[in-house]
């Protein structure tokens, strides 16, 4: 294509561990274990991507980026091993490259341990933060005053694991939200090697747990809710450390207001990656589904007429 | 408690544990001293026991002068059998073990806490200790009496953490409150020897390496540094090393027998001051990523002794002492991701993800700075890659003076690891390589300059899915300039045609042949409502239609026209679309032959603007003919990108007129021919194919209209049901076949839409006054919009969901259209098509709550004043003014609160309203009569209200 972009070094000193585009596509933001947050700037003269700023972001290991949709200002949410969660807001008068572009509005510091998962609620939830860490609580936080976004408040906590995490045991932890607008608030948690969908009863404001996705047999990395678009049943991807990617169908069964059950199925099942598969992730449309694994390699899932997933695509790094 | 799985030993003490030391005599000896307590315990590989308890004995008299131990150490060689403990209260314990439980001496020469004591290795009698008064004591146990030997004032600090050089009986090093290090030689006890601004906050910890003089310190600043502290080297302000970890470190410790030949290749335990009960252990080569994380406390860790190489012993205050094997332990890199990923947001296909290995990390940051040692041993290797390796290895050369042995064995073991890295980086080598650059380096020692870029950066990856559906401009173009509603002297099959037209020309012949499919499914239907009794009609089209007022008015003759009409421009269009420009000239003769039938205003108009188009269109056709012949595929990516360009931020007004757009329409279509000159055949002749059966088609419907105008309702089922099996089967052969293929297939997942024979039994069984036919618009739709959702198709389902979903409410359920239109809107904003978002959320609020909602809450502008600065609210005129007439619209021009106008024009200072002038210089508005007397009349070239140049000569 035309406007493809040529591969670019980070300059990060140690591993990425997520990277995530701004709404437009035209920021890209890169968290490391070096502790560092990039973001990066499209020129779209160039085509290429721009040093935005680089600074100390954490005192350990970030796990995750993910920027805030743009009705609610030009937020960055970062989360890490050092059970901090912080919010950034890109300040324009600082120089780029200076470090000191983007200020720091808020450290939520509530978990217990190192955090793993944290992303921005859909946004017509409103502007809400969903976390979780080692402790195995799932925090949701809002902002409630727009004018002043420094000001978070614990909107909910659940228990998702009900004993801590023994001692010794590898662990990971992710939520995802259900992007959906037209169904219940819904997210889909994995601690460890389960992985629930929890629902917001709407008689009682709480979130319930609705069903366990089956069939993992070892720690999920990510997990992944595809977009409805008008389909009867949601799809849910989960990466395990078991080699697998799989699929889930979810039909949802309204019984009544706040009386939700769900089915759960596999649908399909994947490990062609050899080793670990560390992350899945859906297309904006729901209808490709990405994963990524140990082998270094990306590969795409695409369901054919039959509605069965296939493997599309495989995009190696490797060349030049 | 064994567990044999992660080798990890566990034993629950009846106290907290404060201290824990390790027999330097005995192994597997330790002693643990608690609040009051102080025992002897055994640690073999799978079993801890309690030996012995030296102070905890009922009755013993002095349980209460006995204060809370802070440190522990066992003594060496000759005193290996001899304890001593140090208190908070200050005062030093002497055990010897050999003599039981009675404390030898009791020195308590500071007068406040003593934090650390360490016994000298290679002076087995020599015992120095730190307290909290800023003094070290050095005692020397030969001696009888309870004074210190020496004094060393170090400052007014607290002294936090005292070791002694375990090579050298001289030496030792302290570290203080401030964050000091002091390193000071016994012989000199009123000189420091080193004094070092180390930690930004009080250092806490201190660790000298086994084998080699480098220190590691660790401090409330949360890093652990490491020092070289050999007497031969050129002292340096920075430290060699620096981990920053995520908390403030409390103890700190170096591996014991692994790796010692290097600092690079030993591991650092350390432990923290906050609630987090864990262990890390770290090595220098990853210097962000600790080793391994052990959590094997639930309070805080207040020792750690290596027992052998790979066991590490820890205490804490939770009462538990814990024996792990660090070997066995999951490494930390393990359950970090090896890969990161995302997809592009703005809805095309485009994946980026980082290209990284894990492990090519842990030799990359082997600092640049050459010591001069490097510069003297390796010259002769130099050249070679023995010399990358030596220099790799630089700053142990540096500090294994006094141990040259130990150098060779890492040098070895290293050199397998760091030749393939270092290959790989042919410019760092050089660096590495070259004596003469790295002695410039070595002069001027930064820690910025030692910080290299990592050998394998992550690198960010972009990739772009080749799938046709991909590309931006057909996003763009189709976005902008579908039809999303039924204009005024339009009717919804005229903008079928349209946008099948549009879809053509974007190359999209698959969503065409859908938008036709629709289009003649909707003529049918109209066509059946036509025959039908005046009052059904009405029933049936209130219905379909609920608010589709061009059908409802003035039916049969309208149809007649529409159809004819149609017919003509489906021909047009299909023909122009296959048809090389050489048959233009036949064509348009065609079309005039056709119309030859009565032909009423409309009609006619339609027929002149028609021709008008053909002569503007084939021109150009046949001009671009010529080019493409020269160059095909630039030309065509040209004239495309062209329209790509120009389109997208238009936005379609209801208003427009047919003949616009047809105009419009034939622009396009010339782009189309040239799409089809460059690209797939099979696109192109699949039209063709598909333009016969649906001419025909059109034929077969009308004359099926003539008939039945008469007729009555039987005999017209009949004849449309053997239409409808004839239809089926000429669809299946064109373009549908892929849809019908997915009907065919019985494992077709949307449950909800029987086939052909199911909806039919289906609708009949609702009471429907007629059975229904496969190509009625509300399946035809249904099953497109399916598809194209399926498809990920955001353009075609939401333009579906916004044209159709008023007129056939059965053909998909409001909340797939709500859910499809949403999408589609955060599409169009995320690629920045805000003008196409906003008619987009226009239409859907007309339909949608949602999207009222969204329409208004999302889209408010908050005005400040720009006199005083405040949000302008004008709460208190609103509600005056609603209170006389709730229906005023009200302005926010004005600010209550200052009592000045807002946005007043530059010249006058009147109130703007509507369309104004504005000074691109400045910014500045004004009303255009004023700047025009301004700037024309009274001939000012200055803004009137800043000055500033606002007219260029």
């Amino acid at each position: 294509m035309k406007d493809s972009i040529k591969p670019f070094p980070t300059h990060h000193e140690d591993i990425v561990l997520d990277v995530e585009y701004d709404f437009y596509g035209r920021q890209l933001a890169t968290c490391s274990a070096d502790k560092h947050i990039k973001v990066f700037d499209l020129d779209p003269a160039t085509s290429s991507w721009v040093l935005n700023d680089s600074w100390k972001a954490h005192d350990s290991t970030i796990v995750k980026v993910g920027f805030a949709n743009p009705e609610f200002g030009h937020l960055l949410l970062s989360g890490s091993y050092d059970r901090t969660l912080k919010i950034w807001e890109e300040n324009f008068d600082e120089p780029l490259g200076s470090g000191r572009r983007w200020s720091r509005l808020v450290t939520i510091a509530d978990s217990h341990g190192p955090l793993y998962d944290c992303c921005f609620v859909p946004s017509f939830l409103g502007l809400k933060v969903g976390s979780i860490g080692s402790d195995g609580k799932l925090r949701i936080y809002e902002s409630m005053d727009p004018a002043d976004l420094r000001d978070w408040t614990l909107l909910e906590e659940i228990d998702v694991l009900k004993a801590p995490v023994a001692a010794h045991l590898q662990s990971d932890f992710n939520v995802c939200w259900c992007p959906s607008r037209f169904s219940c608030e819904k997210f889909c948690v994995s601690a460890l090697d389960q992985a629930y969908i929890y629902y917001k009863n709407e008689n009682t404001n709480k979130f319930k747990l609705g069903e366990l996705l089956p069939e993992h047999n070892g720690l999920i990395r990510s997990v992944a809710w595809a977009p409805l678009m008008g389909k009867s049943y949601h799809l849910i991807a989960t990466a395990c450390k078991d080699g697998y990617v799989r699929i889930m169908k979810v039909v949802e069964h309204v019984h009544g207001p706040g009386d939700i059950s769900f089915t759960v199925s596999l649908i399909s099942s994947f490990n062609e990656h050899v080793g670990e598969v560390w992350r899945v992730s859906w297309n904006m449309t729901g209808t490709i589904l990405s994963s990524c694994g140990d082998d270094g390699l990306v590969r795409l899932y695409k369901s054919n007429y039959a509605n069965n997933f296939q493997c599309m695509s495989v995009i190696s790094a490797e060349g030049k | 408690m064994f567990d044999s799985t992660t080798g990890c030993v566990r034993f629950q003490s009846s106290n907290e544990i404060l201290a824990l030391a390790k027999s330097n005599a005995t192994p597997n000896l330790f002693v643990i001293g608690g609040p009051k307590s102080l025992q002897l315990a055994r640690i073999s590989e799978s079993d801890i026991t309690l030996e012995y308890d030296l102070v905890m004995q009922t009755g013993h008299g002095r349980n209460t002068k006995f204060g809370l131990i802070s440190d522990l150490k066992f003594g060496h060689q000759t005193y290996g059998r001899n304890i001593a403990a140090s208190t908070l209260s200050g005062s030093i314990h002497l055990y010897n073990l050999d003599r039981g439980n009675r404390v030898r001496a009791t020195l308590s020469d500071h007068q406040r806490a003593v934090n650390s004591i360490d016994f000298c290795t290679v002076a087995p009698y020599r015992l120095v200790s730190g307290s909290q008064d800023g003094k070290m004591k050095i005692w020397d146990l030969r001696m009888r009496n309870t004074r210190a030997a020496t004094t060393i004032n170090g400052n007014a600090d607290a002294v936090r953490c005292v070791q002694f050089n375990p090579r050298l009986e001289n030496v030792l090093c302290s570290i203080f409150d401030a964050g000091v290090i002091q390193k000071w030689d016994l012989r000199k006890p009123n000189m420091v020897e080193r004094r070092l601004n180390a930690h930004s906050g009080p250092g806490l910890a201190l660790d000298w390496h086994p084998e080699l003089d480098y220190i590691v310190t660790g401090g409330r600043d949360k890093q652990l540094q490491v020092w070289n502290m050999g007497s031969d080297v050129e002292y340096s302000r920075e430290p060699d090393h620096v981990i920053y970890t995520s908390a403030p470190i409390f103890k700190v410790c170096w591996c014991r027998g692994r790796g010692n030949g290097s600092v690079m290749n030993t591991d650092i335990a350390a432990c923290f001051l906050n609630d987090d009960p864990c262990v890390q252990i770290w090595n220098l080569n990853r210097r962000h990523i600790p080793e391994h994380i052990i959590e094997c406390h639930s309070n805080q860790v207040t020792g750690l002794v290596w027992k052998t190489p790979r066991h590490l012993v820890s205490c804490s205050k939770d009462k538990m002492l814990v024996q792990n094997d660090v070997l066995r332990e999951p490494r930390m890199i393990d359950n970090m991701p090896s890969r990161a990923m995302t997809w592009d947001p703005k809805g095309k296909l485009g994946v980026l993800f980082i290209k990284q290995a894990k492990d090519d990390y842990d030799l990359h940051n082997e600092p640049v700075k050459v010591s001069s040692l490097f510069n003297s041993t390796s010259n002769s290797a130099a050249g070679s890659i023995n010399g990358v390796i030596t220099s790799a290895v630089g700053p142990v050369a540096t500090g294994a003076v006094t141990s040259p042995p130990n150098d060779t064995l890492p040098q070895s073991m290293q050199s397998a690891v760091s030749l393939a890295s270092y290959l790989n980086s042919s410019s760092e080598k050089k660096i590495g390589r070259n004596p003469l650059s790295s002695r410039t380096k070595s002069g001027a020692v930064s820690r910025a300059k030692r910080l290299i870029m990592p050998k394998t950066s992550p690198f960010a990856v972009p990739v772009d899915i080749p799938l046709l559906a991909n590309e931006r401009e057909v996003f763009e173009f189709l976005s902008s300039s579908y039809l999303i509603e039924v204009s005024d002297g339009l009717d919804i099959t005229q903008v079928c045609e349209y946008n099948a037209t549009l879809a053509a020309s974007a190359g999209k012949f698959r969503d065409c042949q859908t938008w036709k499919t629709i289009r003649f499914g909707i003529m049918w239907q109209y066509d059946q409502n036509a025959g039908l009794p005046q009052d059904f009609v009405h029933n049936e089209s209130h219905k379909d239609t609920d608010n589709h007022s061009v059908t409802t008015r003035s039916q049969s003759d309208k149809y007649g026209t529409s159809l004819g009409s149609f017919t003509e421009e489906s021909v047009s269009s299909t023909k122009e679309l296959s048809a090389s420009p050489k048959r233009m000239g036949i064509l348009s003769q065609k079309i005039h032959a056709e119309k030859q039938e009565p032909a009423d205003e409309q009609r006619d108009s339609d027929a002149a603007r028609k021709e008008d188009g053909q002569v503007a269109v084939s021109l150009p056709i046949s001009d671009r003919n010529e080019v493409a012949i020269a160059d095909d595929e630039e030309d065509a990516v040209v004239a495309f990108d062209g329209e790509g360009q120009a389109k997208p931020m238009e936005i379609r007004r209801p208003s427009r007129t047919l003949s616009q757009l047809s105009r419009n329409r034939y622009s396009f279509t010339g782009v189309s021919v040239d799409l089809d000159n460059e690209r797939s055949l099979s696109a192109g002749s699949s039209i063709s194919l598909s333009g016969s059966p649906g001419l025909s088609r059109m034929f077969k419907l009308s004359a099926i209209k003539a008939d039945d105008v008469g007729d009555g309702l039987k005999k017209r089922m009949i004849s449309r049901r053997e239409s409808s099996a004839a239809l089926q089967r000429e669809s299946s052969l064109s373009a549908r076949s892929q849809l019908t293929a997915i009907l065919k297939d019985p494992q077709h997942p949307d449950e909800g839409h029987p086939n052909f024979l199911g909806a039919r039994i289906l609708i009949s069984e609702n009471g429907e006054s007629s059975l229904k036919v496969p190509w009625n618009p509300t399946d035809l739709i249904k099953r497109a919009s399916l598809y194209s959702a399926k498809q990920g198709d955001l353009v075609l389902c939401a333009t579906f969901a916004l044209l159709f979903r008023n007129l056939y409410p059965e053909s998909m359920t409001s909340t797939q259209a709500q859910e499809w239109i949403f999408n589609y809107h955060e599409v169009l904003l995320r690629r920045c098509l805000f003008g196409s978002a906003a008619a987009v959320l226009r239409r859907a609020s007309e339909s949608y709550d949602v999207f009222k909602t969204i329409g208004q809450t999302r889209t408010s502008v908050r005005l400040f004043c720009n006199n005083c600065h405040n949000l302008i609210l004008n709460e208190d005129s609103k509600n005056k003014v609603r209170d006389e007439d709730p229906r005023t619209d009200f302005g926010f021009w004005y600010c209550d609160r200052c009592g000045k106008r807002q946005g007043k024009c530059a010249y006058c200072e009147e109130p703007l309203k509507g369309i104004c002038v504005a000074l691109l210089e400045c910014g500045h508005k004004g009303h255009f009569g004023c700047f025009k007397s301004w700037f024309l009349e009274e001939k000012q070239s200055d803004c009137p209200a800043c000055g500033t140049p606002a007219v260029r000569q």
